[in-house]
């Protein structure tokens, strides 16, 4: 009779155990899915504020008339601009959190200057994800058009 | 059992109490195992549940501060590309307030779409050019906690939208027939 209640006990036991067992491996399954529900959210909001930044940028850049006001963003090779993690222009590359590198390019032909500029958002400057990205080109006829 | 045959009655008595104390306190350790137990498994489920629904709630913070930033500034950009021509989108003072003014020729007769930010709200009127309306006879749209609108050297329209938590977010628009 004690044998029986004894055995009785450990099976109990024994279930309870492979139920804690089972919830301690769906509750590490649950966080992990918790933490990459929030990464999404983070990402979503990053690329959106991403892509409100260079779409301002790319119309700053298409509302210049004359190809000399972007003479220095074709000129140079690449550009980076510096954001804090609220996305506010800065100045000191250490302190960033988002960066947005510009990159220019000209080609000449027979009636204008093509003119393309190319936006890359990132996390920052070691952080090699892209968040956005944006190609704009300009037209500027009958300016440094190359000669027939 | 048959081992305390050979002792006396008295000893037999201690003994047989001994171990009854000992199974009554190994029955109670049982318990007590048990009951920690499932006291863990309670507070475990506790704290995966507070977890899921901090994680719920940042989600859906982050969701709708993304919302009152973006989608005022979507809105003013879809209209002003939507009205662009020569002279279409100007910005005006009326009552107080700034506001987006976007001209449009419709079966020969001018209107205009007045777009401000009104009582925390974004507001829209559409209006015969030249008629008087009040600023509060417009239309709500969407809910805003702060609109910024400004022209830079009449080409380039800067949006400033802002949101509950006091961020902000530009944007801006090439006013390309100008």
């Amino acid at each position: 009779m004690k044998n029986k209640s004894a055995t009785k006990a450990n099976i109990f036991i024994l279930e309870l155990t492979i139920i804690i067992l089972i919830f301690a491996l769906t509750s590490a399954i649950s966080i992990s899915l918790f933490a990459k529900a929030h990464q999404v959210g983070q990402k979503a909001s990053e690329t959106n504020y991403a892509m409100m930044k260079i779409q301002s940028l790319a119309e700053t850049m298409k509302s210049k008339e004359n190809l000399l006001e972007l003479k220095e963003l074709l000129a140079n090779e690449q550009t980076t601009l510096y954001f804090d993690e609220e996305w506010a222009s800065i100045t000191d590359r250490a302190k960033a959190s988002y960066v947005i590198e510009t990159s220019g390019s000209s080609e000449k032909t027979v009636a204008g200057t093509l003119a393309t500029v190319k936006y890359l958002a990132r996390k920052n400057l070691t952080d090699s994800t892209l968040l956005y990205q944006l190609q704009v080109q300009k037209y500027f006829p009958q300016q440094g058009g190359k000669s027939k | 059992m048959s081992s305390l045959l050979g002792l006396k009655k008295d000893d037999r008595r201690t003994i047989l109490a001994k171990k009854i104390q000992l199974e009554t306190n190994h029955g109670m350790l049982d318990l007590l195992f048990i009951l920690i137990l499932l006291a863990s498994f309670a507070i475990s489920a506790l704290i995966i549940v507070m977890i899921g629904a901090r994680v719920y709630q940042n989600v859906t913070v982050e969701m709708q501060s993304n919302f009152d930033l973006r989608i005022p500034l979507s809105y003013i950009s879809t209209k002003v590309k939507q009205h662009d021509a020569k002279g279409a989108v100007q910005l005006m003072t009326k009552e107080g307030i700034e506001v987006l003014v976007l001209t449009s020729l419709e079966n020969q007769t001018s209107y205009e779409t007045w777009i401000y930010a009104y009582h925390n709200q974004l507001y829209e009127v559409m209006v015969k050019k030249g008629e008087q309306v009040a600023i509060a006879d417009g239309m709500a749209i969407l809910p805003l906690q702060g609109l910024d609108l400004k022209m830079d050297s009449n080409k380039l329209l800067q949006v400033t939208s802002y949101n509950k938590a006091g961020k902000k977010l530009d944007l801006f628009l090439n006013i390309r027939s100008d």
